[in-house]
């Protein structure tokens, strides 16, 4: 309580900063300093199913909390000489392990190499989506967050690596094609404590169009799915490997470790803004060697419509596991411990990663000013039982639920 | 006749405002090699789609204050869009480091000084403001 009581303190202050923050910069010299904050109250969860933005949160069992949505961005930029500048962002929100260097989400120098290409290094943004570089940016988009359906799932926003970018006009529009390559270590919340997880050999591309009323983009990145640590899985494993001359043991430990797993990445967007109406729509598919994290589908489609300074907006959106989980299938009547306490934990560990959930969503946006934004959001989710991996699944075997999330926030940028 | 005299005299007062109104100009330095800019490429360069003249050279974009009139007046004519609009379509690239938004500068004297001194600055002042130590490369309202 005290710890989200400081988180609340810090962030009205900086709210408070910001609007006496002037953007005048005058100097040869260029040195910036800007900032983003979202200040937001949640009502959302229960003993059941416990609500997250994404897997990152240890979750909400309902009440209000500031938890989920609420966090404070500052970011610095320099430029040191002729096409040489770099770029800090640090980042206080909610996560599994609070330092220094979990909150750096950008750290990263970038080059001019010609007019049109740029590269850089360091720590960036995944660009694996359409709002993958500004999702904790609440004044950059229009919804309350970003679709928990499509962005939940990516407890990772960063990795550290190198990327180049080609940017030049074709005809009405402007082309930018991206390549990128690198590593991320991130953490994510499971019901049993807090999960590390390595992607290795990152190496993507995505290609977007935009002229002044549309953007299209397709995004492609694969990696393997390194090294995995949670204390009592590893517990499992050990446990199992006791038993390794017992028939489906082997099977089992090898389903729940993860060896060069590849995880790819594909999707799609589109976002239509002309008059009054403001429209985005994605479509993702993950395809994944992991028996632990499933392959799945998702998307989202929203519509707005502008009324002056307001903005209503509805959205759907949708994910769905498309592989059945493994099916532990270990001889039975060996040892006790095998199948009292071993089968069904292991079973629930391929299980729990199942996801299947659709979400309906009405809100509103008002632009106080040209840097104040608030919102306010409810959405209705339908969580299948035992496929709610997006949400702490607290009871086991769970049932179908639906479940509904209101949300009031103020978002600012500096 | 009466009213025929009033609509006389209404319609040319519309004309007469219409002269007087302020236009935006869109100003370079005289050594900029840019003459002229496209309303396209215009709005590209200050929606930080392409940040670049059309010759390559990399624009150095000048904005007016945040609740100034003649940048509020600025985005609508170009984009048909409001400073809190246009502020958030800047969020999604400035805070990633893509681009840096235009810098803020305090008034009509301190952009014309600047662009004065910054061979590829850009920025925008209404023509009453406008002195011929600088080139126009596009004009609102005439293009």
């Amino acid at each position: 309580m005290r710890k989200s009581k400081n988180s609340l303190i810090v962030v009205c202050q900086f709210i408070l900063c910001s609007i006496f923050v002037s953007d005048v910069i005058a100097d040869d010299q260029y040195f910036k300093f800007s900032g983003f904050g979202t200040l937001s109250v949640t009502h959302a969860g229960d003993d059941d199913l416990y609500f997250r933005r994404d897997l990152s949160q240890e979750g909400q069992d309902g009440g209000l909390s500031l938890k989920p949505d609420s966090l404070l961005g500052m970011q610095f930029d320099t430029d040191f000489s002729d096409g040489l500048s770099a770029t800090i962002q640090l980042v206080a929100k909610e996560r599994p392990e609070q330092n220094l260097g979990n909150s750096i989400e950008w750290a990263f120098l970038n080059y001019d190499l010609t007019p049109d290409w740029h590269g850089r290094a360091g720590r960036m943004a995944l660009d694996l989506y359409l709002l993958s570089e500004y999702r904790n940016v609440g004044f950059a988009y229009l919804w309350a967050r970003a679709p928990v359906e499509f962005y939940g799932s990516m407890f990772f926003s960063y990795f550290d690596g190198v990327d180049a970018t080609f940017t030049d006009r074709l005809r009405n529009g402007v082309l930018q094609f991206k390549l990128f390559g690198g590593q991320t270590e991130n953490d994510l919340i499971g019901e049993n404590g807090i999960v590390g997880i390595s992607i290795t050999d990152i190496i993507g591309t995505n290609l977007s169009y935009e002229t002044n009323h549309w953007k299209f983009r397709v995004s492609l990145a694969t990696g393997k799915l390194d090294n995995v640590q949670n204390d009592s899985f590893t517990q499992l494993i050990d446990d199992l490997s006791l038993f390794t001359a017992v028939p489906g043991v082997n099977e089992t430990v090898e389903g729940l470790g993860v060896v060069d797993d590849r995880m790819s990445f594909y999707s799609i967007g589109w976002t239509y803004d002309r008059n009054k109406w403001t429209t985005q729509l994605e479509i993702g598919y993950l395809d994944s060697e992991a028996s632990i994290y499933l392959p799945y589908i998702s998307g989202y489609l929203s519509v707005g419509h502008r009324f002056d300074a307001f903005t209503v907006y509805g959205l759907a959106a949708s994910v769905r596991t498309t592989d059945e989980p493994y099916q532990v299938t270990i001889q039975s009547g060996v040892d006790p411990l095998l199948d009292n306490t071993l089968v069904p934990a292991s079973q629930k560990a391929f299980d729990s990663g199942q996801m299947d959930q659709h979400s309906l969503s009405i809100g509103a946006r008002w632009d106080v000013n040209p840097r104040v934004a608030l919102k306010a959001q409810w959405d209705r989710s339908w969580v299948k039982a035992n496929e709610g991996m997006l949400w702490i699944q607290k009871t086991w075997p769970g049932q179908d639920k639906v479940m509904d999330i209101l949300t009031i926030n103020a978002n600012v940028i500096f | 006749m009466k009213r025929l005299f009033l609509i006389i005299v209404f319609v040319g007062q519309m004309l007469l405002q219409s002269a007087l109104a302020a236009e935006i100009l869109v100003i370079v330095n005289l050594q900029n090699a840019v003459d002229e800019l496209s309303h396209q490429e215009l709005m590209d360069l200050y929606m930080g789609r392409y940040t670049n003249f059309p010759n390559k050279v990399a624009a150095l974009l000048l904005d007016m204050p945040m609740d100034s009139e003649i940048r509020d007046e600025f985005y609508r004519e170009l984009v048909g869009k409001s400073v809190a609009e246009v502020n958030a379509y800047w969020a999604r690239l400035m805070f990633t480091g893509r681009a840096s938004p235009p810098r803020g500068i305090e008034d009509a004297e301190q952009v014309i000084k600047f662009i004065g001194d910054n061979k590829n600055a850009i920025g925008y002042v209404y023509d009453t403001e406008y002195d011929d130590s600088l080139k126009v490369v596009y004009r609102f309202g005439s293009n």
